[in-house]
């Protein structure tokens, strides 16, 4: 369950960081609205995760998919470099995240 | 306004990078050194202010206690913010995520006392040099030597 949460927490913030980019292209309420609420529902589910999960797990996976998940994002849907640091900067994370899911 | 599309990797938030990084440029042509010392006292502050809120979710028992956490995030934000502004994006999320991966593992093991494994350090790890990689790659390749590490 606390896996489930920690993913729903880097989703809603992924939500939040196209939220702030559409909102810095253009400042409309609805752009503004999926950037707070992705952020601050992002932070509750990552709280509701540590009931189960160790804080350090947690925290990493959190900020790695969160991490990770935008840069594709940016990459696929906005057009961004997909220079080799970045790909294996993602790769990284994967291997790390999907490594602590196994051992724990 | 380039500067708009560097920034949008925000994890844990940044709310206002993006204006930061454009001010940021013409900030460190403007007043040189003096400025950056200043984004390391920021960048201080909001790695002291993640860990704040990170124990408090640990922590907190009563209502009272989540407001303060809130109040705590939005502050790092602030900080996080106000780092921004004089130091390249990149590294400030760069160090600020690393530390607070390690004292999170650090504080796992000797606050709450949950058992530290080899397997578990070595994936953290790899993880948090994942995150470290991505976020200096966001860094503009013509941002001011003075802060490369």
């Amino acid at each position: 369950m606390g896996w489930i949460y920690v993913l729903i927490a880097s989703a809603v913030e992924i939500a939040g960081v196209i939220g702030l980019k559409l909102f810095s292209r253009k400042k409309t309420l609805l752009n503004l609205a999926l950037f707070v609420s992705g952020f601050a529902l992002s932070y509750l589910f990552l709280y509701f995760s540590l009931k189960y999960l160790a804080m350090s797990i947690a925290y990493a996976v959190w900020m790695g998919l969160g991490t990770a998940g935008a840069v594709l994002v940016n990459m696929i849907f906005f057009g961004e470099s997909k220079k080799p640091a970045r790909v294996f900067g993602v790769v990284l994370i994967i291997i790390g995240v999907v490594g602590l899911k196994m051992i724990s | 306004m380039q500067c708009i599309f560097i920034i949008p990797v925000i994890s844990g938030g940044c709310l206002t990078c993006s204006t930061g990084i454009v001010r940021f440029t013409v900030v460190v042509i403007i007043l040189g050194e003096k400025k950056i010392s200043k984004g390391w006292i920021y960048v201080t502050l909001t790695c002291i202010f993640e860990l704040l809120w990170i124990y408090g979710f640990n922590a907190a028992e009563n209502p009272l206690d989540f407001v303060l956490i809130a109040l705590i995030i939005i502050t790092d934000f602030y900080f996080l913010e106000k780092a921004c502004e004089t130091i390249q994006t990149g590294t400030v999320y760069a160090i600020f995520s690393a530390i607070g991966t390690i004292f999170t593992a650090l504080m796992d093991t000797f606050l709450f006392q949950v058992e530290f494994s080899w397997a578990k350090g070595i994936f953290i790890t790899l993880l948090i040099a994942g995150v470290i990689t991505l976020k200096l790659a966001e860094n503009s390749p013509n941002g001011t030597e003075k802060e490369k590490k």
